[in-house]
This record gives structure tokens, C-alpha cells and sequence, in this order.
């Protein structure tokens, strides 16, 4: 397909006030006290240190302040615990400016500004991409790894006659709306929500004919681990689809990222609780190691990237404003490094990747 | 948290192949009538692991009120042709168990290892601790 730009310019004065009002915000936010561990599992309010903890609030504060600065990359420990957080309370600021959806949109035409339809084309055409159906049997039992709240599983057993889904995600929050989704839209005894650790999926080996991961891999600490879940989970000939963040393929005989390169993703990772990236090429290698069959693979960053400059428009209004500074630092931080994904796609450094195979028939 | 979805859910702390199924600890439940879909139901039928289900409606049962309806000792749901064939009172208990009845607040122990997972507001959270993984 012809791609009618190739990097995406932001126009200075919108980065200037963007940036400008990640300062102030973050200024006034950071003078609230957060909690390490979320204790509330319903409402993402902010969460208030007690008297008890105070001393040991401000120690780990000034701790982890130190290691952002530094863009210190986390612990696998302080990530689960840090992703299930930042959910907890980005979920609902985002759910209110952009709906159930939780990822990218597709983006042809690429000016196109009907951003929900576009996000719910994108699942519609990563399964056309992945052929799933075209053998005229749709999938039955689909897992969605890494869920956010729902829209993927509810938007596919409504796709698919007689499908059921189960979706898993580490934010209790997250599970909690996608269930209420589910059964506001008529769907709840199709699709159900649990919270669980993708690394160590709670279902039996073999059960899923459709194993559905859309940006949930950028998450995992270790994608090995993470894609031998996902084929073991699979059924006999079923169809696994990883639609994810990556960096780019390294070139033959590079042995890693520039520095430049490194230290765009290590600022995102602070932000948005990452883990070390990896690249297209390594999910293809891990995957045939894995024994996975047909494997495939896409790159489509040019179709979705006009999604960050529409996300970044749609936080500079006086709703998402307000919302972004009651949901406190962590969200404002991840409003902020979204300039960050600009740069790392425009840079050349950030890919989103598609891709699929299936696991061995009996 | 339905009996349809326990029936996917397993254990796998470290050292166990045999989490599965998860045992049921009642402390709240609510039932819930819904209408039956009876093409839905035959289609997922296959997919359900029948012994499984039907402990679990032992398990629960008496907490119930009213009580769950009985449902056969022993049946193969895999074929769907036979499926077809049960007759509607059998198939609206099947429906009752599977989707009208909910765990609200309880525990889902691994019969290995007797690890709890609790469920809270009807939701399951099976992450495991870093000892258990």
C-alpha cells in the first residue's frame, strides 16, 4: 500500500503547550501522596499514604522519583505491581475521552477522525490479516491476554456466532469494568473477566482456538515465558494473533539498539511500565522455537500512527485536562511520554507488529 | 464469577499438574435467572468439562436458594449430534448452573496444593505469588 507520510510532525506550538501543561500538572501532582501497592480494587481514586507508612511513603518515593530521573528499568516484581497501579487509575480517565477500546486504531484514510470506529476496525482487520475464518470455521472458545477492560473480547464473541471469551488482566479495576461492560452490552455470559497473570495464564493447556494478545505483549517481562503461555493454552490447530510494540529488526551483525535509540524506549518504559523491548524478528524466533506452524508477520506502523497525534489533540481540551490531573502523576507521566511514542516512530526505532501462526494439529 | 467461567479456570502454583478442577469455598452467592439460548448452549456444551461442572454444583449447591437443580450423575457433552437429542428439562438445568448462578465472594482452592485464590466482587484473582511461580 503507497504511504502518503512517512513520519508524523506534531506542529511546535501544540508540543510546546503540551509539554508546558505535563510540567505544570506534573509539578502540582507530584505534591500528592501514592502508595507502592494499590489496595483499592474498585475506583482508581488517588491513594493516600497513612500515618504509619508516611516515613516509608516518602523513602520509596524519593526512591523511585531517583530511579525515573535515571530511567532505571523496573524489577519483574515492581512491574506487575506497578502495571496493575497504573491501570487501576489510567483506566477510567481513558475509558471517558476515548471509550472501551484500549489500543490503536487503523488508520486508512489516514485523516480519518472517527477514532472509536477506527479502533474497532483495527481488530476487524488484524483477524482479516490473520485469515481467521477464511477456512469457514470461526473461533469458539477465544482467550484475550492482557484484556484492558473488555473491548476486544466483547467486540469479537459479538463477531463470532456461538463464541465465548475470557479475557485476563493484572488490574482488578480493569476486570471489574470489563465485566460490567459485558453485562451492560448483553454479553456477560459470553465473555468474562478474571484477573490473572499472563506469565502464568489459570487455564488448562490446550483449551482456546483463538489466543488473542492486541498490545499486551509490550507488558511482559519475559516473552518467552509469555508466548510459550500463549501456544500452550492454544488448541491442537488453533490460531495464535500477537498485534504488539516493538523495536525495529536489528541489521545482520548489530548487536543492539544505538544509545540514542535506548534511551528514547527506557524514558517510555518509566511511563508506561515496560520492559526491556524486543523486535519482530525475536517473537518469529521465539515462536519457532516454541514449535509454533504458519508463522507470519506484518509491519503496520504507518497505518496506525496518526492514532498519537489524535491522542494527543484529544488531551488538550478542558475535560481531558481536568481528568488527566485528578487521575494523578502516573497517568499525567503516560499523557506525557505519548510526544515520546512520536518521536520513537518517527525516529524509526518503534514498530508495531503483527503477528500470527497456529499450533500444531493433532 | 459463573460456574461456565470456573469450569476454564485452573491452578498451576510450581510443582502441581494437577490444578484442576478448583475447589468452591462459598461466603456470598447470587442467583440470577436468565432465558435460555438453546443454540448458544449446544454450542458451547463440547467445550465444557462435564465432571467438573458437576462438582463444582455439588460444591455450591446447598448455599443456594433456592437450591440448584439436579443435574445428571454422568454425561458426554462432546458429541454435538447427541447433544441435540437431551431433552429441555436437562437442558434448562444445564443453563441454570452454567450461567445464572454467581460467586460473589468466596474461594477457588487448588485440590494439589490447597492454595486459595479469593474471589472478590465476583471476580477471581488467580496471580500467584513470586514463591509460586
Amino acid at each position: 500500500a503507497a504511504r502518503t507520510s512517512d513520519t508524523l510532525k506534531l506542529k511546535p506550538t501544540m508540543k510546546l503547550s503540551l509539554v508546558l501543561a505535563a510540567l505544570l500538572l506534573g509539578n502540582f501532582a507530584s505534591t500528592q501522596a501514592f502508595s507502592p501497592r494499590p489496595t483499592s480494587t474498585s475506583s482508581p481514586a488517588p491513594l493516600a499514604a497513612s500515618s504509619s507508612t508516611a516515613l516509608h511513603g516518602i523513602r520509596s518515593a524519593v526512591a523511585r522519583a531517583r530511579d525515573s530521573l535515571l530511567s532505571r528499568e523496573r524489577t519483574d516484581e515492581d512491574l506487575k505491581s506497578g502495571i496493575a497501579f497504573f491501570y487501576d487509575r489510567s483506566s477510567k480517565l481513558w475509558e471517558d475521552v476515548w471509550g472501551e477500546h484500549m489500543h490503536h486504531g487503523y488508520y486508512i484514510p489516514e485523516d480519518r477522525t472517527d477514532h472509536v470506529q477506527a479502533q474497532i476496525d483495527l481488530i476487524d482487520e488484524v483477524l482479516k490479516w490473520a485469515g481467521v475464518g477464511d477456512d469457514g470455521k470461526t473461533p469458539k472458545k477465544v482467550v484475550d491476554v492482557g484484556c484492558g477492560i473488555g473491548g476486544s473480547s466483547r467486540h469479537i464473541v459479538r463477531k463470532y456466532e456461538g463464541a465465548t471469551a475470557n479475557g485476563i488482566t493484572l488490574s482488578p479495576y480493569q476486570a471489574q469494568r470489563g465485566n460490567e461492560l459485558a453485562k451492560e452490552q448483553g454479553l456477560e455470559d459470553r465473555a468474562s473477566f478474571q484477573v490473572a497473570d499472563a506469565l502464568n495464564q489459570p487455564f488448562p493447556s490446550n483449551t482456546f482456538d483463538l489466543v488473542w494478545s492486541l498490545e499486551s505483549g509490550e507488558h511482559m517481562p519475559d516473552k518467552q515465558k509469555f508466548v510459550n503461555e500463549l501456544l500452550r493454552v492454544a488448541a491442537p490447530g488453533g490460531r495464535i494473533i500477537i498485534v504488539t510494540w516493538c523495536h525495529r529488526d536489528l541489521l545482520p551483525g548489530e548487536p543492539c539498539l544505538s544509545t540514542k535509540e535506548e534511551k528514547i524506549l527506557a524514558k517510555i518504559n518509566r511511563a508506561y511500565y515496560l520492559p526491556k523491548w524486543c523486535s519482530v524478528a525475536d517473537y518469529v524466533s521465539l515462536l519457532e522455537k516454541a514449535g509454533a506452524e504458519n508463522i507470519k508477520r506484518e509491519d503496520w506502523s504507518y497505518i496506525i500512527a496518526p492514532f498519537w497525534k489524535a491522542v494527543i489533540k484529544s488531551s488538550l481540551n478542558l475535560k481531558s485536562l481536568v481528568g488527566l490531573l485528578k487521575s494523578g502523576f502516573s497517568t499525567i507521566r503516560g499523557a506525557y511520554a505519548m510526544l515520546l511514542m512520536l518521536k520513537g516512530f518517527n525516529a524509526g526505532v518503534i514498530k508495531f507488529g503483527l503477528i500470527t501462526c497456529t499450533k500444531k494439529d493433532e | 464469577m459463573r460456574l461456565l467461567t470456573h469450569n476454564f479456570l485452573k491452578s498451576n502454583v510450581k510443582g502441581t499438574e494437577n490444578g484442576y478442577p478448583l475447589n468452591i469455598e462459598v461466603t456470598t452467592i447470587n442467583c440470577e435467572e436468565s432465558p435460555l439460548d438453546k443454540l448458544f448452549l449446544l454450542n458451547l456444551l463440547p467445550k465444557v468439562n462435564y465432571p467438573a461442572l458437576r462438582t463444582a454444583v455439588q460444591q455450591i449447591s446447598q448455599h443456594c436458594v433456592p437450591p440448584l437443580p439436579e443435574i445428571p450423575e454422568q454425561l458426554d457433552v462432546s458429541d454435538k449430534e447427541s447433544n441435540q437429542n437431551l431433552d429441555h428439562e436437562t437442558l434448562k438445568n444445564l443453563h441454570r448452573v452454567l450461567f445464572d448462578v454467581y460467586l460473589i465472594e468466596g474461594w477457588l482452592v487448588c485440590p494439589d496444593t490447597g492454595r486459595k485464590f479469593p474471589v472478590k466482587e465476583g471476580i477471581p484473582n488467580m496471580i500467584l505469588h513470586e514463591d509460586e511461580i
